[in-house]
């Protein structure tokens, strides 16, 4: 898809990781750019873009945050089959490997610890949206 | 910031920990605010000294805790200093403590910590994740009432100093 059009999603408890990723997805031209402070304000932001056919194309989704985390987000996503394909990246303050591995094996399209740089996040973005196609229209 | 395979580092050596904790301050903030930083002074205090540390307006204080040792992190700035990295980073003039800037502050320290603890675990050393907490006060000190050593590491920026401290409680 073309990245400047991509519906994308940040979910994290800090508003300076928000900011941080914003930042460099505004570089990379993209500004249809939602936020969300938790796992369960994410979980139902996804619900609702998905029942308005607007659905997102892409999740940056932190670990540890209140109400509900990163990794039960990612669980109740890839449970749902309209959301099951929907690629998320999964943000992390370390470099467990054992964190790494969960994520992976409950579907996360890939993770990026913090902190990290513009060209970190860029590589990811454009290596998962080029390989997909825009939701809204798949 | 990887160890030499086969490598410890001697937490007793205050120049090497201070050094890796400085480098762990210094790639946050540079990747997360665009801030450029100067090492300045080692300082390296008992409990009775920390007493008379430094004075600050905000502190971002996260545990370092293994099986066998316990201690603190923290990061302490005046509002001089932080009010004009935040405004830089946020492109908005902060001018108080306000959530943002306890925000900010809590989410420096836990990433400065999970690269410390990444750097520390480098050298066998099995210090796990903790959670971040701010204080913040006109004026404050950082201390421990336990039995501990602090090193404390001056941090220099274009708008200010501020101090990352490391406190191990029970060190020998």
């Amino acid at each position: 898809m073309n990245i400047p059009e991509a519906k994308i999603l940040l979910v994290d408890d800090f508003s300076m990781v928000r900011a941080s990723i914003k930042n460099i997805l505004k570089d990379l031209g993209i500004t249809n750019i939602h936020e969300a402070k938790d796992g369960q304000q994410g979980l139902d932001m996804l619900a609702e873009a998905q029942s308005k056919k607007e659905p997102f194309d892409l999740v940056f989704c932190d670990w540890n945050m209140p109400n509900m985390s990163g990794i039960d987000m990612l669980k109740e996503v890839k449970s749902r089959p309209e959301m099951s394909d929907l690629p998320i990246v999964m943000v992390t303050a370390e470099r467990d490997r054992a964190n790494v591995v969960q994520a992976l094996k409950q579907g996360a399209k890939d993770y990026v610890v913090k902190p990290f740089n513009k060209a970190q996040i860029s590589k990811k973005i454009e290596r998962i949206l080029m390989q997909t196609p825009a939701r809204a229209s798949a | 910031m990887a160890a030499e395979q086969g490598s410890l580092l001697d937490l007793s050596r205050g120049d090497q920990l201070c050094q890796i904790v400085f480098e762990c301050v210094n790639e946050t903030f540079y990747q997360m605010t665009r801030t450029n930083l100067r090492k300045g002074q080692v300082r390296v205090f008992n409990t009775e000294g920390s007493l008379i540390n430094y004075k600050h307006d905000i502190s971002g204080i996260i545990g370092v805790v293994q099986d066998d040792l316990e201690g603190t992190f923290s990061l302490s700035f005046s509002s001089e200093t932080v009010f004009p990295i935040l405004s830089e980073f946020y492109s908005k003039d902060i001018k108080k403590i306000d959530d943002r800037a306890i925000d900010s502050v809590a989410e420096l320290t836990n990433v400065v910590y999970g690269l410390l603890k990444e750097s520390l675990n480098d050298y066998g050393y099995g210090f796990k994740m903790c959670l971040p907490i701010v204080v913040m006060g006109p004026n404050h000190k950082v201390f421990s009432p336990l039995s501990a050593t602090k090193w404390s590491q001056e941090i220099h920026t274009n708008h200010g100093t501020f101090w990352a401290e490391l406190l191990f409680h029970n060190f020998n």
